[in-house]
C-alpha cells in the first residue's frame, strides 16, 4: 500500500508519528495503520462544491467497501482512500475485501462458487492489538462460584467486549458475520442470566462464520443460550414443547414468504420437529456445552419436511437430522440470501442477485465464504446506484462513529444509547432479531438517541466522555486537528469530511459548517482557544447531518 | 392464510398505492402521503366527526398472551383435565375460594379472573370492562410475527397499519400538537405507514436541553441540513423518509420538554416497570392537552412455552406479566379519572395457546385469546361471539382439537372501536378496513 499513499518524511506524517506513541490502547488500536499499511496523511483540503451533491467520487468504491465490509473506516484507512483515484481504489478495496475473507489478495477471485470443491484455505488475520485488549477487558469478570476455571461476564460486560471486538479489530468482515449470526439466531440474555452462555454461543459463531450454514445452525441449535431459550432444554417426549421447532423454521432456515404463510413448512412439520429435538439439554452444571437425555427422547420414526426419519435408539441425531433437511431446503437459500443482500448490499435487492446468491448456497453446499464472494464480487454490490444507500443499524452507527472519528471513551454512554434505543446486544427478547431494513425500526426515538450521541461525542457537557486522538490532545478537537498539522477551515472541513462523508458536501452544508467554524470571531486559527467551541459545534453538526446515517 | 373480501374497489386502491411505494424503494413515508393524498385514494370521506378530544389507546400483549388462564372457565371440569390444579402439579387455576391463588369469581358467569389481575376486577364489577374472551381471526398461521401483522395491518397484505389509516383517513377534529404516538423505543406496526407517526419512551430523557449555549445554533444547523431537498442530498431511495424525521424529531422533542415531568394523580400508582412507566407517561400526556387522539403501548413476556405457572405461589411467567398489564392498565383509569370518558383502551394480543399444556407446564401457539376494553362508553361484560363459549373445553369443541376457537373476529373489534368512539362514517371505516364486512360485536353502550 505504501507505494500508493506516497513518501512518508512529510511534517504531516511526522505530526501523526508522534501522536501514536501518545495513544491510550482504545484509540491506539484503532488509528493504528494495520502493520502493512503506511501512515496516511490527512485528507486533502475541501472547497466549499457550487451547488447540491456531487456525483459520486471517482474512489467511491473504497469507501463504499468500508462502509458495507466493515464497520466503517479508520481515520487512516479513510485518510489513505482520499488520496487514490478511481484505479488504486478499486485495486485497493479488492484487496481488503480479499484479506477479510482469508483469501490471498495477490490471486484473482475464485471461480469455483457453484461447486462444492473447496476454496484455498483461510488466511489468517493477525492481529494482536485485538486479542490483547479483549484479554485484558476480561479483567473484571467474574469466576463462577461452583468452577473456578470458568469466567462469567454479566450483560454490560458481554456487551462491551462486543463493542470493544467491533470497533477495534482488524477482523471487520468477520465481526460483520458474527453479528448477523447472533442476530440471525438471537436469544436474549433475559431469558437464562449465564453470561458464559451467550459468551460461549458467540465465541463459536466467531469460529465457523464463513463456514457451511449448517455449521452455524447446529451450532446455534445446540447452544446453550438456544436451547434455553426456546425451551429445547424442556422439550420432553410426553407433550412435546414446540418452541424451538416452530422457530427454526420459520426464522432460522426455510422462513416465511411475502404473503406470510410458511415457506415449505406445515404445523404437522413443526410438532414432528418438537419430537425430534426431545432429549436435548444443557449439561449439569455452570459450563456451556450439550447433553442428550434419551430416557426423555420420544421415540418412532418422523416425518419432518417430507423425509422420514428414524434412529436406532433415538439419540441426537434425529434433532441433528431436522436441521440437516431444513439447512438443504431451497428456501432457506432464498430466506439467507435475501437477508445477506439487505445486510451487505441494497434494502431492496435485485432479484437477480438474490437468484445467484441463493444458487451459489445450494450449489456450495451452504458454504458461506462463497456465498459472500458471490456477494462482493457482483454487479449489485459494484453498482454506484447502492453507493451509500444503506441506513446504518443503530450498532452500525455507535461503532461507526468510534471507527471514523478514531474515538475512545468509557464506551459506556454509547453502549447504554443502544439499549436505550431498543438494540442493545444480547437483550432482544422476540427470537427475530434485530430488523437490517430501516423501514423497521428507524423512528424519530432512534433518531433522537442517534443526534444525541453526534452531540455527546462532541459537546462538552452533555454527557461527553469522549476523547480524540491522544492523551496529549486532553479531549480537545482542536488540538487534534492542530497535531495532524490542519491549519485552514479548508483544511479542517477536508478532513472531518472524509472521515464522516467521503467528502460529500453540498454547498449549503458547506455554508452552515463555515459560519459554525467562524462563530468565534476573529480569524480561524487552530492556535487559539477561542476555536473551540466553533470546531466542536461544527463537528456536531456534520455528525447530526441525516446522510451520517447512511453507509 | 385465508384473506376474505380482498376484492373491494378500496382495497385494490391501497395495494395498488403500496406497490407504488415498494417500486419506489420506500417505506413509512410522507413522500408517498404526498404522491398519493388520501382524498385522492378515499374520495367523498366528507363526515361528521365526534373524534374531538378523544383518545384512543391500543396496548398490545405481544408473545400470545393464554386467555384461558386469564379469563378461566373453572365451572367446565375438562379446564381441569387439560391443565390439572396448580395444586396438582398443573398449571390450572384453582377455582374461587380455594385459598392461595385463587382466581377471582365473575359472577354469574361461571369464569374467574387470573389473580393476578386483580386490578382490574373493581373495573368489571362497575361494568367497565369489557371482556372478549376468543378474539381472533380465521386463517392464523400461529406465527408471532405473521399474525401479529395481521392484527395491526387490519389485513396481512396492507403495508400500513389500521391506527395509521385511521390517522389519513379520518381528519383531527381541532389542531393537535401530538395526534399520534408510539409510547416506546419502536413504532407498532399498527401505527406505521403514509403517516409520519413519533415514537418515544421515558419522558424525562426526551430532551437536547443540557446543550446548553450549543442548542440554538445546532438545532438551527440542523434544520437548516434537513431543510434541503432531499432529492439533492441524498442517495438513498428512502432519502425523503430519512430527510422527514429530522424537524419532526426536534418538533416532538420541544412538545414534551414543554409539558414537564408525569405527576400521577387520585392516588393511582403505577407499577415500577417500564410498561407502567409508559403508561403513566401516556396518561400525562393526554392530560396535558396536546390532542393525542391515538396511542400504542407495547407489553412483552407472554410467549408462555415453560414454566407458565398458575396463581399465588404457583405464579411463574404469566403471573407476573399480567400483574404488570393489569396494574398499569388500572393505575392510567385511576390517574386519568372522569377524563377516561373519552378515553378507550383496548388490548389486543396475536394469539391465546394450546388448551392443553405441554410437559414443560406451560403452553404453545393457539388461536383465540382474551382482549380488553374499557373506557368511554364501553359495556362491560364477557363477549363469547355469536357462537358462545363451549361448553366443555373436549377437543371436539376446539379448533383443530388444540386451540380456543376464535369467535370474535378482530375487525369487527376495530369497528365497534371506530364507529362508536370516533364515530368514523361509513365510508370512513372502509377506508381504515378495506373489504371487511363490519359486523358489530355490541361492546359499547
Amino acid at each position: 500500500m505504501g507505494s500508493i499513499l506516497g513518501g512518508s518524511s512529510t511534517p504531516t506524517t511526522k505530526n501523526v508519528q508522534r501522536l501514536l506513541k501518545e495513544m491510550p490502547g482504545l484509540s491506539r488500536i484503532i488509528i493504528t495503520p494495520m502493520p502493512v499499511e503506511a501512515v496516511a496523511p490527512p485528507a486533502p483540503p475541501l472547497a466549499s462544491p457550487v451547488s447540491g451533491l456531487p456525483a459520486a467520487p471517482a474512489n467511491w468504491f473504497a469507501y463504499h467497501v468500508l462502509n458495507r465490509a466493515a464497520f466503517g473506516g479508520t481515520p487512516n484507512q479513510l485518510n489513505a482512500v482520499s488520496h487514490m483515484n478511481a484505479v488504486q481504489a478499486n485495486a485497493w478495496a479488492d484487496r481488503y475485501l480479499k484479506e477479510q475473507l482469508g483469501l490471498d489478495p495477490n490471486l484473482p477471485w475464485p471461480t469455483n462458487l457453484h461447486a462444492t470443491s473447496p476454496l484455498p484455505a483461510a488466511i489468517p488475520i493477525i492481529d494482536s492489538d485485538t486479542d490483547l485488549l479483549l484479554s485484558q477487558d476480561k479483567a473484571d469478570w467474574s469466576v463462577h462460584q461452583e468452577d473456578s476455571s470458568l469466567l462469567v461476564p454479566n450483560l454490560n460486560q458481554l456487551q462491551d467486549h462486543d463493542l470493544i471486538r467491533k470497533m477495534h479489530s482488524r477482523r471487520q468482515l468477520l465481526e460483520k458475520m458474527v453479528y448477523f449470526w447472533d442476530n440471525h439466531f438471537n436469544t436474549d440474555y433475559r431469558s437464562h442470566f449465564a453470561g458464559q452462555y451467550e459468551f460461549f454461543e458467540n465465541e463459536a459463531f466467531r469460529a465457523k462464520a464463513f463456514d457451511r450454514f449448517i455449521d452455524l445452525l447446529l451450532t446455534s441449535g445446540k447452544s446453550p443460550a438456544m436451547m434455553v431459550y426456546l425451551n429445547t432444554d424442556v422439550n420432553v417426549k410426553e407433550n412435546p414443547n414446540e418452541n424451538y421447532a416452530r422457530e427454526v423454521l420459520e426464522l432460522h432456515t426455510l422462513g416465511v414468504d411475502d404473503q406470510g404463510n410458511p415457506a415449505g413448512y406445515t404445523q404437522t412439520d413443526i410438532v414432528n420437529a418438537a419430537k425430534a429435538f426431545t432429549g436435548w439439554d444443557t449439561p449439569n452444571g455452570p459450563q456451556p456445552g450439550f447433553r442428550f437425555v434419551s430416557s426423555r427422547h420420544s421415540p418412532g420414526s418422523k416425518q419432518v419436511l417430507g423425509q422420514s426419519i428414524s434412529f436406532d435408539g433415538g439419540g441426537p441425531g434425529e434433532g441433528e437430522r431436522v436441521l440437516q433437511i431444513a439447512a438443504a431446503h431451497p428456501s432457506t437459500a432464498r430466506h439467507l440470501a435475501k437477508k445477506l443482500c439487505e445486510y451487505f448490499v441494497s434494502e431492496m435487492p435485485s432479484d437477480a442477485l438474490m437468484t445467484e446468491v441463493a444458487s451459489v448456497f445450494s450449489d456450495s453446499g451452504g458454504d458461506i465464504r462463497k456465498v459472500l464472494i458471490a456477494i462482493f464480487t457482483s454487479p449489485d454490490f459494484r453498482d454506484v446506484r447502492n453507493y451509500r444507500t444503506l441506513v446504518k443499524t443503530p450498532l452500525e452507527f455507535v461503532v461507526g462513529l468510534h471507527r471514523n472519528l478514531g474515538v475512545w471513551s468509557s464506551r459506556d454512554p454509547f453502549r447504554s444509547r443502544l439499549t436505550r434505543i431498543g438494540q442493545g446486544l444480547y437483550e432482544m427478547p422476540p427470537p427475530t432479531g434485530y430488523k437490517e431494513k430501516s423501514d423497521h425500526w428507524l423512528n424519530t426515538h432512534v433518531l433522537f438517541h442517534e443526534v444525541g450521541m453526534a452531540y455527546e461525542a462532541t459537546i462538552p457537557g452533555f454527557g461527553s466522555t469522549v476523547r480524540y486522538g491522544s492523551d496529549a490532545t486532553n479531549g480537545l478537537t482542536r488540538v487534534w486537528l492542530k497535531n495532524l498539522g490542519l491549519k485552514t477551515e479548508q483544511d479542517v472541513l477536508g478532513f472531518l469530511l472524509n472521515l464522516t462523508m467521503d467528502r460529500q458536501v453540498t454547498a449549503t452544508e458547506y455554508q452552515v459548517y463555515l459560519t459554525t467554524l467562524r462563530s468565534g470571531g476573529g480569524t480561524f486559527n487552530l492556535d487559539t482557544s477561542s476555536v473551540e467551541t466553533p470546531l466542536d459545534r461544527t463537528l456536531a453538526s456534520i455528525l447530526a447531518n441525516p446522510r451520517y446515517l447512511y453507509q | 392464510m385465508e384473506h376474505c373480501h380482498c376484492c373491494s374497489s378500496a382495497f385494490q386502491k391501497v395495494s395498488r398505492r403500496t406497490v407504488l411505494k415498494r417500486a419506489a424503494g420506500l417505506a413509512a413515508t410522507a413522500f408517498a402521503a404526498n404522491m398519493f393524498p388520501l382524498d385522492f385514494l378515499f374520495p367523498g370521506t366528507a363526515r361528521a366527526a365526534t373524534n374531538a378530544g378523544k383518545t384512543l389507546i391500543v396496548v398490545f400483549q405481544r408473545g400470545g398472551n393464554d386467555g384461558l388462564n386469564t379469563i378461566v372457565p373453572y365451572t367446565d371440569p375438562q379446564y381441569y383435565v387439560v391443565r390439572p390444579r396448580s395444586t396438582n402439579g398443573g398449571i390450572g387455576i384453582l377455582p374461587p375460594g380455594s385459598g392461595d391463588g385463587s382466581g377471582i369469581d365473575l359472577p354469574g358467569t361461571g369464569f374467574a379472573m387470573h389473580p393476578s389481575i386483580q386490578a382490574l376486577a373493581p373495573l368489571f364489577t362497575n361494568n367497565r370492562l369489557a371482556i372478549v374472551t376468543a378474539a381472533g381471526f380465521a386463517g392464523s398461521t400461529q406465527s408471532h410475527f405473521t399474525d401479529q401483522d395481521t392484527i395491526e395491518h387490519g389485513f396481512f397484505q396492507l403495508r400500513d397499519g389500521w391506527l395509521n389509516r385511521y390517522l389519513g383517513a379520518v381528519p383531527a377534529a381541532g389542531t393537535s400538537t401530538l395526534r399520534a404516538a408510539a409510547i416506546g423505543d419502536d413504532v407498532a406496526k399498527a401505527l406505521r405507514g403514509a403517516v409520519l407517526v413519533p415514537s418515544m419512551t421515558d419522558l424525562a430523557s426526551v430532551s437536547f436541553s443540557r446543550l446548553g449555549s450549543s442548542k440554538v445554533m445546532l438545532d438551527s444547523n440542523f434544520r437548516a441540513i434537513y431543510a434541503q431537498d432531499p432529492a439533492s442530498t441524498s442517495t438513498n431511495p428512502a432519502g425523503s423518509a430519512v430527510h422527514a424525521l429530522g424537524p419532526e424529531m426536534l418538533n416532538r422533542v420541544a412538545a414534551i420538554e414543554g409539558i414537564g415531568p408525569a405527576s400521577p394523580q387520585n392516588g393511582a400508582v403505577y407499577p415500577n416497570t417500564t410498561f407502567g412507566r409508559e403508561m403513566r407517561d401516556l396518561a400525562h400526556i393526554i392530560r396535558s392537552g396536546l390532542g393525542l387522539e391515538v396511542a400504542t403501548v407495547d407489553i412483552g413476556g407472554w410467549d408462555t412455552h415453560d414454566d407458565q405457572g398458575a396463581g399465588g405461589s404457583a405464579a411463574n411467567r404469566q403471573a407476573g406479566r399480567l400483574a404488570d398489564f393489569a396494574g398499569g392498565i388500572r393505575a392510567l383509569v385511576d390517574d386519568l379519572g372522569p377524563l377516561m370518558d373519552n378515553v378507550v383502551l383496548l388490548t389486543c394480543t396475536e394469539f391465546g395457546r394450546t388448551v392443553r399444556q405441554n410437559a414443560s407446564r406451560g403452553t404453545d401457539h393457539g388461536k383465540g385469546s382474551t382482549w380488553f376494553l374499557v373506557g368511554g362508553t364501553v359495556k362491560g361484560g364477557l363477549y363469547h361471539g355469536a357462537a358462545g363459549w363451549p361448553a366443555s373445553l373436549v377437543d371436539a369443541n376446539l379448533d383443530s382439537g388444540r386451540y380456543i376457537r376464535a369467535t370474535v373476529e378482530f375487525r369487527d373489534i376495530f369497528g365497534d372501536v371506530l364507529t362508536r368512539h370516533f364515530g368514523t362514517s361509513v365510508a370512513e371505516l372502509n377506508a381504515v378496513l378495506p373489504g371487511h364486512t363490519y359486523s358489530p360485536v355490541g361492546l359499547f353502550t
